[in-house]
């Protein structure tokens, strides 16, 4: 691995005004993606190489889950993935959070790897994982994926460049309605999930609104309302340690089979967590079957503009959603 | 068999690379090219093959034995190479080329020298012309692949070494690149190097047995389609790695390999040395599955730099260089067609073959490779088998766990059951109808044995076949999403051949302990207990006094390459002969000892030898005496007379080659999958192989490879798939997250038995498992996948896209 | 820091090493004049200072898994650049090692420590072989920073035989034949440890969640399940 410099954070403020003194600085919690990062060497114009390396895990209680049943959950965003799956809080009242976290790799990134580092990974593209392609998200000119190998690119919101998502908490939390807490140079400040990630149009450089300097620290999840389920799945070509093809969280307030309110969530289908804003209207105040939970799959789909290689996953992310809502009611 | 005369693509061996004349060897091409040119078969008689002997005679063979290196591998105490760190040492990087195809205009190391903590560069400027590793470049001045050497750094660590490759500037020109085998091979495509003529490496392998015009035209049946099968690579978890000091003018390298002498005479050949300076040493080898059997840069980077700094040197790679570097397992496109009559007998077979070699890879054995069961498992009059290989710039093809034999017999054992179905047979019918039972068509030789029709009926019988595969009417019936079916597939592989060099030491030491000297690489078979049960059964010894020897070419004979599914058959039966030596040998001193004792005189043949234990069969009331006893007596009887003798045996064994018979293993599988028709995903459910071992040496062991066969076999047929970026000649999938292999999730139940058919040659009746293990899971899968969702996949691997578009298509 | 070696405990010749270079000590100006010795064949010792408390009684092997993985807190901020002196515990016994900020925990214990029981398949987390628990937890050390493990109790596979009796789970790796060639066979053993210290008597399933990440390219897989249960029943 080559050489970089190595920081002990003491507080959020130390790291925040330590990434603000150096421009290619980096926070590390887990490590996992991040050294990865350095390992292959992933470098351009727009995604220069870590030469420090701000280690947050020195700072105290960043590390823990709190829940109660007015304020909701609360996560310090290094809680590893294997905390968080194995919580009786988190698997009694956001069982589809629990599966989200026990989805991503292997045991033993679980183990290091936080919840914050899941939600702020970089994706997975071959292209951009590879050394030799200067795609835009390295600060190149041109999108690999558009004329190449695209059998796992975005089916839905690809513009400019066809990363998907590769996190499983996010489409989570968002469809918890979760809201980031995040440290930056002016304090604190909440930003709900929902708006938290952001697409190649409005910054190809990076997934989410964050700043150089600013930096998850907390995610807070509200109590679910009355009569709420949420379901998390995933469709990858291996049983295990294995990025998802398609994969979708729904939480959604159920009355005797009817859905009142809620959310549709897809995974690895766009640059962001895809919010199936159509399939929650076509969902709402509707008694939940098979019919419904399918137009509910073809509105959201119908917006999909497959690539050469991927219209596969339409017909996965189309079968997922009705598997999906039909499995709140069964 | 027909009389018609054959025609096979004899070998020309003044063209050859010594590497490829070991492959010839090892894949029985040069048994097969030998008898076509001798014209008269040195035997039509088949071996008298009476059962094999039951294991309950035997005191070691056949009962569940443990590791004898298990304690050292579980402790992490066992010495991979990767496991080799030597005072003073340096660590290596390697600049690689980022284009597929280009010239070097330019390259300037002087910023990278000047980094402290750098000791050695080397480019193609350094490396004399001759210095090849194969046929590729130790560094390249033309790359011709994404991963080509360009520059070497041996530096203090692996991160100054990287700090110093990016340094490193260098110019390329690029070059018009080719990736596809079937693009390359037209006239007018981009060559894959500036020095060829054409992309078709030599002549067409070819095979012709009677007319297959002839053959198609009486047929009532035909079938055909055309079989694509991917890129991959070992993934060995090793990675490969080469070690090198230089004590003065002796060379002494630890590398992870299947074949430490062939390593050692290949380096000394292209450095100039004499072989006996070059020392090799490969104590465990961390996987291989033909990945690890040639010299590769690697090997020459180190020796090279090791000499350049006057320091020992160790270059491990990383993984992408493994990826870049190692073999590759070919892509191959088939067309294959098929004839029957009505009643199923096969008439008529017509192949043609096209492997992408890469870009180091030459000629065209290596598509016939991916014939030659297709050659003899079915009794066929008319055959037309052609084959061609394409150089690509590409990561070059080379051995992987029955070579080209696993896409050959995805092909034609689909086609088999597509034929069945057409014929409105049962498809564990139609093998049996048409199986080679008897011999090689085109050598006239007959097999050492043969127990295909036991493999399948007794498959059949196990799996319950009959009740689980309801008909062809039955196609496609399941209910819901998740569908079920069965499948099913036989072959035959030239595979697990006994062939050169056999060669073993067993010393009887002072002691009475066992030492078996012997060469091959432990590798997972695992090959050193195998041996050591060989020697033990055959001396009449215990398991526990035996041990057995690590490669090490300063001290070890040379037993031939771990691969071909070799191993126990070759280096077995050198084994085996070197353990007779040393038994007579033993005897004599025993019959020396008794006779001393008894004063009277005793004769070896008057001895028996158990449980490590030498009795006199004559008479009971002896008290039988420890082989300690025997070798410490001071003499031995020779022809009747008293020698003074030391106290320690050496038995011996050059074993020949096998000529008046062919070789041949076979297997039959049976698969039940379940596919996901929404998501396309497909999961094995159960899994069952019998294979035709000839005689199971290791049952506990032998199980083992069986499910590793079993899962690669599936991770080929399912998951793995090494893909380039044809627009930019760049793999994509040159990382563990996308080059997905099986996991412990993704293993079903697998059910292992075996016929013990009693191979005439091999140590105990036994041959070969490795490959053929390997070969019997994906045609099983893709026929189980048809039974289940009605869909024909002959692309691998068969993943939720492929058998998603199929359902739509 | 609580985990900086006081001056006066380093050694003279690392002094002497500081002196030359400014107060930046690196492992290519350290090693350039360390004639380190070592057996041959076996892993060298370049880059390992002092081994401090070599008789520290060693930690008992099966530590119960913690929930979380935590940094030792940080009191005072600090940039490394360069060498940095650290102590690890590894298998119960303290180590003193001068490291750069990018050496990994594998290359540390492998290279410089000389515990090569630990196997890089990928270094990159992606095949799990070079398995260590740290306070218990089963971790990439491929994927972990040495300077960040400071603190920590580090078991590798050297440290699961006690009193030369196997533990469980490497007597029954060996009895099931749950390897082939061996090398993926320490991360998987202590993958197995992790396991069977949170969970007595595991299902199938269980068993098959817990070792997900661990790669076998020999594929003994049905034997690994077979070895764990019966170190499972072993353990109970």
């Amino acid at each position: 691995m080559r050489s970089f410099k190595y920081y002990t954070a003491t507080s959020w403020e130390d790291a925040v005004a330590t990434l603000g003194k150096y421009k290619n600085a980096q926070i590390v919690a887990g490590g996992s993606d991040v050294l990865g990062w350095i390992k292959d060497e992933l470098t351009g114009p727009g995604a220069p190489l870590a030469d420090v390396l701000i280690d947050i895990r020195t700072i105290p209680n960043t590390s823990y889950i709190n829940y109660d049943a007015t304020a909701g959950l609360k996560l310090g965003a290094l809680t590893t993935l294997t905390t968080v799956a194995e919580s009786s809080d988190v698997q009694k009242n956001y069982p589809g959070l629990a599966t989200a976290a026990v989805s991503p790799a292997s045991p033993s990134i679980r183990n290091v790897g936080t919840i914050g580092g899941n939600i702020m990974q970089r994706p997975r593209c071959w292209y951009l994982r590879g050394a030799n392609f200067p795609c835009y998200k390295k600060g190149g000119d041109f999108c690999f994926s558009v004329t190449g190998e695209n059998q796992y690119h975005a089916i839905l919101q690809g513009e400019l460049c066809y990363i998907v998502h590769p996190s499983d908490t996010a489409p989570a939390l968002i469809s918890l309605n979760a809201t980031a807490n995040v440290m930056g140079p002016n304090g604190a400040k909440q930003i709900p999930f929902d708006q938290f990630f952001i697409g190649p149009r409005t910054n190809v450089l990076k997934e989410t609104v964050l700043e150089h300097n600013e930096i998850l620290t907390e995610i807070v999840v509200p109590p679910p309302a009355a009569n709420t389920k949420s379901v998390f799945m995933k469709v990858t070509q291996r049983g295990v340690y294995d990025f998802a093809l398609v994969s979708i969280a729904v939480a959604a307030q159920i009355v005797n089979g009817v859905w009142q309110d809620g959310r549709v969530v897809l995974g690895g289908v766009a640059p962001t967590p895809y919010r199936a804003t159509d399939a929650e209207a076509a969902l709402k105040g509707k008694k939940i079957d098979a019919n419904v939970a399918l137009q509910a799959a073809q509105d959201t789909l119908v917006k999909a503009r497959p690539m050469s290689q991927n219209a596969y996953k339409v017909d996965i992310a189309k079968n997922i959603i009705v598997q999906a809502v039909t499995s709140l009611v069964s | 068999m027909p009389a018609a005369k054959s025609y096979v693509t004899p070998l020309d061996y003044e063209k050859m690379t010594p590497e490829e004349r070991e492959w010839a060897v090892l894949t029985g091409r040069a048994d097969l090219d030998r008898a076509m040119k001798e014209g008269t078969p040195r035997s039509t008689t088949p071996p008298a093959s009476p059962p094999a002997q039951p294991s309950a005679d035997y005191a070691v063979v056949g009962k569940p034995q443990k590791d004898l290196e298990g304690y050292r591998i579980v402790t992490g105490k066992s010495t991979f190479t990767v496991d080799v760190y030597l005072p003073d040492m340096l660590y290596v990087r390697v600049l690689r080329s980022p284009l597929p195809h280009a010239k070097i205009t330019s390259i300037d190391t002087s910023k990278a020298a000047a980094l402290p903590g750098v000791y050695g560069i080397i480019t193609y400027k350094d490396i004399p012309a001759q210095v090849l590793a194969g046929l590729k470049p130790v560094m390249a001045s033309e790359p011709a692949l994404v991963g080509d050497p360009i520059a070497a750094v041996a530096a203090v660590d692996e991160t100054v070494a990287e700090d110093a490759l990016n340094l490193i500037n260098v110019q390329y020109q690029q070059l018009p690149f080719i990736v596809d085998p079937i693009a390359g091979a037209k006239s007018g495509a981009p060559l894959a190097l500036s020095n060829l003529q054409s992309n078709v490496s030599g002549p067409d392998f070819k095979v012709v047995r009677g007319d297959v015009n002839q053959g198609f035209a009486s047929a009532d049946v035909t079938v055909e389609h055309t079989v694509n099968t991917q890129d991959q690579q070992h993934v060995a978890l090793e990675p490969h790695i080469a070690v090198a000091r230089w004590d003065n003018d002796v060379l002494t390298m630890w590398t992870s390999s299947q074949y430490t002498h062939a390593i050692a005479r290949i380096v000394a050949a292209t450095l100039g040395m004499p072989y006996s300076k070059v020392r090799v040493i490969s104590a465990f080898t961390g996987g291989g599955f033909g990945d690890k059997t040639a010299v590769y840069p690697y090997h020459l980077v180190a020796a090279l730099l090791a000499k350049k700094t006057m320091r020992p040197v160790r270059y491990e790679l990383t993984r992408l260089d493994v990826f870049y570097e190692g073999s590759h397992h070919f892509q191959v496109v088939q067309d294959i067609k098929l004839g029957f009559k009505k009643d199923g007998t096969l008439v008529a077979l017509q192949a043609d073959s096209t492997a992408r070699l890469g870009a180091y890879s030459r000629g065209s054995g290596l598509a016939g490779d991916t014939l030659s069961g297709a050659r003899l498992e079915y009794n066929i009059p008319n055959i037309l088998l052609n084959g061609r290989g394409v150089i690509t710039n590409t990561s070059s093809a080379g051995a992987r766990r029955s070579v080209g034999e696993a896409s050959g017999m995805f092909a034609l054992e689909t086609l088999m059951d597509v034929a069945a179905e057409k014929l409105g047979m049962d498809p564990v019918d139609l093998r049996l109808k048409n199986i080679n039972e008897t011999g090689d068509p085109e050598s006239k030789l007959p097999w050492t044995s043969n127990g295909l029709r036991d493999c399948i009926t007794n498959g059949a019988s196990a799996f319950n076949w009959k009740s689980r595969w309801q008909g062809w009417a039955n196609v496609n019936k399941g209910a819901g999403p998740l569908k079920t079916g069965v499948g099913f597939m036989a072959l035959a592989s030239n595979k697990g051949s006994k062939s050169p060099p056999m060669t073993a030491v067993v010393e009887i030491n002072v002691d009475g302990s066992v030492r078996v000297v012997q060469g091959a690489a432990h590798i997972g078979g695992p090959q050193r207990t195998t041996f050591a049960i060989i020697a033990a059964e055959t001396l009449g010894a215990n398991l526990d006094q035996l041990s057995v020897s690590e490669p090490d070419t300063a001290f070890t004979t040379d037993t031939g390459i771990v691969a071909g599914s070799r191993a126990t058959k070759s280096v077995g039966s050198a084994v085996k002969a070197a353990a007779e030596d040393a038994r007579a040998q033993l005897l004599g001193y025993a019959a020396a000892k008794f006779s001393k004792d008894l004063s009277r005189t005793v004769n070896p043949q008057d001895l028996a030898v158990t449980n490590g234990q030498i009795s006199l069969q004559t008479d009971s009331s002896v008290k039988p005496i420890t082989f300690a006893d025997a070798v410490n007596s001071g003499f031995i009887i020779v022809d009747g007379q008293q020698v003074p003798a030391a106290a320690t045996i050496i038995g011996r064994a050059v074993v020949p080659p096998v000529t008046q018979y062919a070789q041949q293993t076979y297997a039959a599988a049976f698969y039940e999958v379940q596919v996901n028709v929404q998501t396309g995903v497909v999961r094995v459910t159960d899994a069952m192989q019998i294979h035709d071992v000839g005689k199971v040496i290791n049952p506990l062991q032998l199980t083992n490879q069986v499910h590793g066969g079993s899962v690669q076999g599936t991770g080929f047929a399912l998951t793995e798939d090494y893909i380039y970026d044809t627009a930019t000649g760049i793999p994509v999938s040159s990382n563990l997250d996308d080059y997905k292999m099986l996991m412990i999730n993704d293993v079903p139940k697998i059910t292992a038995l075996f016929v013990e058919s009693n191979d005439a040659v091999g140590p105990f009746g036994a041959k070969g498992i490795g490959e053929p293990a390997f070969m019997a899971a994906a045609a099983a899968i893709s026929n189980a996948i048809y039974y289940a969702a009605g869909i024909r996949l002959t692309s691998l691997p068969m993943n939720p896209k492929r058998v998603l578009e199929a359902l739509k298509a | 820091m609580a985990d900086e070696i006081a001056p006066e405990q380093e050694p003279e010749e690392k002094e002497e090493e500081r002196a030359t270079t400014n107060g930046q000590v690196t492992r290519r100006q350290f090693l350039v004049g360390a004639g380190v010795g070592a057996v041959i064949g076996i892993a060298g010792t370049a880059g390992v200072l002092t081994l401090v408390h070599p008789t520290a009684p060693v930690e008992q092997a099966q530590t119960v898994a913690t929930p979380s993985t935590t940094s030792a807190t940080a009191t005072a901020s600090a940039l490394v650049e360069g060498t940095k002196l650290i102590a690890l515990n590894v298998n119960g016994r303290d180590y003193e090692i001068a490291v750069e900020p990018q050496y990994t925990l594998a290359e540390v214990l492998k290279r410089d420590l000389g515990l090569t029981g630990t196997k890089l398949g990928c270094n990159g987390s992606m095949c799990s072989a070079c398995t260590v628990l740290v306070d218990g937890v089963a971790q990439n050390s491929c994927s972990l920073l040495a300077i960040r493990e400071v603190g920590k109790k580090i078991i590798t596979i050297e440290g699961l035989e006690q009193n030369g009796k196997l533990h469980p789970v490497q007597a029954a790796f060996w009895d099931n034949a749950a390897y082939q060639c061996g090398f993926c066979t320490p991360g998987q053993i202590l993958g197995a440890v992790e396991l069977l210290n949170k969970i007595k008597n595991p299902t199938d399933d269980q068993i098959r969640a817990a070792m997900s990440g661990h790669m076998c390219k020999c594929s003994a897989y049905p034997n690994i399940l077979a070895a764990i249960q019966a170190a499972a029943k072993q353990m109970a």
